[in-house]
């Protein structure tokens, strides 16, 4: 063996250390990015006996699949409840219970206001306090459809936007796809694993990875991306009066795909199926209002002897058209309070109207428990999202520890590497000038 | 477990979160005095706090119908005993001219202060409250309930009564109807002693006396009825009372905070606070980059 060639094999460790630590130089660079794994350094034994190479080109990306994947089906569900936890509480601020602003409230103070014309039924002053409280009932009304069908119209847009991410994602993946299949680079796994993530935080997805690198995405069945196929979402909401559906369906092939599970599935899941609810019980209770006094008032006299007269407007059908007829609008004295014509002091019918509200006449509820079974409906929704959004955050969050532990990059790990192969880049160095001091004795032989 | 940066990191700030988060949510309920602020916050206490509001807010308006039926009754009350009270002169003017020492002029005077006392009655009868006629039954409003042309006394209201609610399903009738007062003969005795004056008639006279007498017993009778009204309305009102205060009780029970409570746990999760920031101040630092030199 010539002294030339244990020059070679230190050369060789030398840049065999420096690569090391320009891993661990990665590694700490990295320890905060998300989506970063953990790289470590193979080195095959060195051997000094015979001419053999030193290999140090193995990187290895450290990752545990199992842990990963259980990731990605978790991060669909804690998407939904956020999202679910986040909208639900806004509805429930729509409503404003139990403040004076709430309709609870403001029902009261309407039948309330019908109680005090009973007491007082010649009084164009009680009557006008009366159409004042029915003005303000109907606002409320008003106020609460307007509010939804706001967030209705929010949601629809967001269901848009988390759709055009979803296609966005979806494309990344499958252009970082067809690069990997070329070159099987670390860092594009990286950002494809940070892509599938921040995906299945979205919607609903099943995950293949193949043989050769490449993943396989697929949604309720449907396959997204796949081996340099893939296929877009779109979205199509149809409007029906004030309720509005969305689907989604796949660009090609028109089927409907779906979305359950992720943001998307928790907006599509209150966009159709809470906010119509609400909207159509709200409607329900309005009408209803409408109807029962209606009936009775049309039966009374006022003062003046007016009868035949509506409350509110005979028109109502819902919370978004309830309102105040415009005779009594306009003249709050054909408000009418007496089952007899001529007879003022009689206050049967505001009597009546006042008992309305202990009537079982809303789908069996007085108009106060049907209400209050919507805020029920509704506090218990926020209330189950936000006991799922917390559960749900402990189970990511233990499965980020799992992943981590093996995955993660550890300071105390890389700082010991670091010296260690700080320490055998020493050593070689001290190596090369050995060889050096030997070389020196071998010419001054001569 | 091999533990890196990112898991210690993670559970520092879940520790340090979740700490806060309950801190905020005992400040809140000492703040607002509330641990049931809304229907999330508890569905089933909230719905329940609902029903008990919606009570407390029925039976006010219940008190505050009573509060005005008394109103209604207590002029009511006064006004008959006026009328009483004219009954009472309108006697001792037919026992003055009973006497024998009276001639036919005489009584022609005392007639014509019978004139004046049955102008009195019809008056106090034709009373408002709040500007509504006290014995017009419902008309109460428009043509006045009596008119009186000099010679007869003539009823043009009607002989309803007017109802108020006090309570659930519980009416009380709180008026006095002309026709109630026209049946005590009020006015009928008082023409007649006027007739018998006018035309020197003793034997009527006397009898006058006694329908007087027998009107006034009947007039008491209507004012005790309407003592015992009086009677139900105090007492639905202090059952009402009892009710609402034992509702706000139970509505305190139902969402109000208890403080001691709170603030005992307020203070145990701000010690937990403390402790965990003071561990992540120390155990950000501790890694072995504080160690080699």
């Amino acid at each position: 063996m010539s002294i030339s060639s244990i020059l070679n094999i230190t050369k060789q460790a030398l840049a065999d250390q420096r690569s090391a630590v320009n891993t661990v130089a990665k590694n700490i660079s990295n320890i905060n990015t998300d989506g970063y794994k953990r790289r470590r350094i193979d080195l095959n034994s060195h051997q000094a006996m015979f001419n053999s190479k030193v290999t140090a080109d193995n990187i290895t990306r450290i990752r545990q699949r199992f842990v990963e994947n259980q990731l990605f089906y978790e991060n669909q569900n804690l998407g939904k409840y956020q999202t679910d936890e986040m909208i639900m509480t806004q509805i429930e601020n729509i409503f404003g219970e139990p403040l004076e602003s709430g309709l609870s409230n403001i029902m009261s103070e309407f039948w309330n206001s019908w109680g005090d014309l009973a007491n007082d039924p010649e009084s164009q002053y009680a009557r006008t306090i009366v159409r004042d409280k029915g003005v303000s009932l109907s606002k409320t009304f008003n106020r609460i459809y307007s509010d939804l069908d706001n967030i209705n119209q929010q949601i629809n847009k967001d269901i848009q936007d988390k759709v055009n991410q979803v296609n966005q994602i979806v494309d990344q993946i499958n252009s970082i796809n067809k690069q990997v299949s070329a070159n099987n680079s670390d860092d594009l796994m990286d950002q494809r694993d940070l892509l599938i993530s921040n995906l299945s935080n979205l919607i609903n997805i099943d995950i293949r990875e193949g043989l050769n690198g490449k993943v396989t995405i697929s949604t309720d069945g449907q396959i997204l991306v796949s081996n340099g196929y893939v296929n877009n979402l779109s979205v199509n909401i149809s409007r029906e009066g004030s309720i509005t559906t969305a689907n989604i369906q796949l660009v090609d092939g028109k089927s409907l795909v779906d979305i359950n599970s992720g943001e998307l599935g928790s907006l599509i899941e209150i966009n159709n199926r809470y906010i119509p609810d609400y909207i159509s019980k709200l409607n329900t209770l309005a009408s209803s209002i409408a109807e029962q006094v209606n009936a009775i008032h049309s039966k009374g006299y006022s003062v003046d002897g007016t009868t035949g007269i509506n409350f509110f407007a005979d028109d109502v059908t819902g919370a978004n058209n309830l309102r105040v007829s415009d005779e009594v609008f306009s003249d709050p004295s054909v408000i009418s309070t007496s089952s007899l014509i001529n007879e003022p002091g009689d206050s049967s019918i505001a009597q009546s109207v006042f008992d309305l509200q202990f009537y079982q006449g809303v789908e069996g509820n007085t108009v106060f428990d049907f209400y209050n079974t919507i805020i029920g409906q509704i506090g218990n929704q926020v209330q189950e999202s936000g006991f799922l959004k917390k559960s749900q955050e402990m189970v990511v969050q233990n499965l980020k520890n799992q992943r981590d532990s093996v995955s993660g990059v550890s300071l105390d790990e890389e700082m010991v590497n670091l010296i260690e192969h700080e320490q055998a880049y020493q050593a070689a160095a001290r190596m090369v000038s050995t060889v050096d001091e030997m070389m020196q004795t071998v010419l001054n032989m001569l | 477990m091999r533990i890196t940066q990112s898991i210690i990191m993670r559970s520092l700030l879940q520790n340090v979160n979740s700490s806060k988060e309950n801190i905020n949510k005992h400040q809140t309920a000492i703040a607002t005095g509330k641990e049931v602020r809304n229907s999330s916050s508890n569905p089933v206490r909230f719905a329940r706090a609902s029903r008990f509001r919606k009570t407390i807010s029925r039976n006010e308006q219940y008190l505050k119908n009573i509060n005005d039926a008394k109103g209604w009754l207590d002029t009511t009350t006064s006004l008959l005993d006026d009328i009483s009270s004219t009954m009472i002169d309108a006697k001792e003017i037919a026992i003055q001219a009973a006497d024998e020492s009276n001639n036919a002029e005489d009584r022609r005077m005392f007639a014509d202060k019978i004139d004046s006392v049955i102008n009195d009655t019809i008056n106090l009868a034709n009373s408002t409250y709040l500007g509504k006629y006290v014995f017009g039954g419902t008309n109460t409003l428009g043509d006045k309930p009596f008119s009186y042309d000099g010679v007869t006394v003539t009823y043009n209201g009607n002989s309803q009564n007017i109802d108020r609610r006090i309570a659930e399903n519980y009416n009380v009738s709180i008026n006095i109807t002309g026709s109630q007062l026209e049946d005590t003969n009020l006015f009928s005795s008082l023409v007649d002693l006027r007739d018998a004056l006018n035309s020197n008639d003793t034997t009527s006279i006397q009898s006058s006396i006694e329908n007087l007498s027998s009107t006034s017993e009947e007039l008491f009778s209507l004012t005790s009825a309407l003592g015992s009204v009086k009677n139900q309305l105090t007492m639905t009102e202090k059952r009402l009372d009892t009710a609402n205060m034992n509702l706000s009780s139970y509505l305190s029970q139902t969402e109000d905070v208890d403080l001691s409570k709170a603030i005992t746990e307020y203070n145990a999760e701000e010690m937990t606070y403390k402790a965990a920031l003071s561990t992540t101040s120390d155990a950000i630092h501790l890694n072995l980059l504080e160690f080699i030199r």
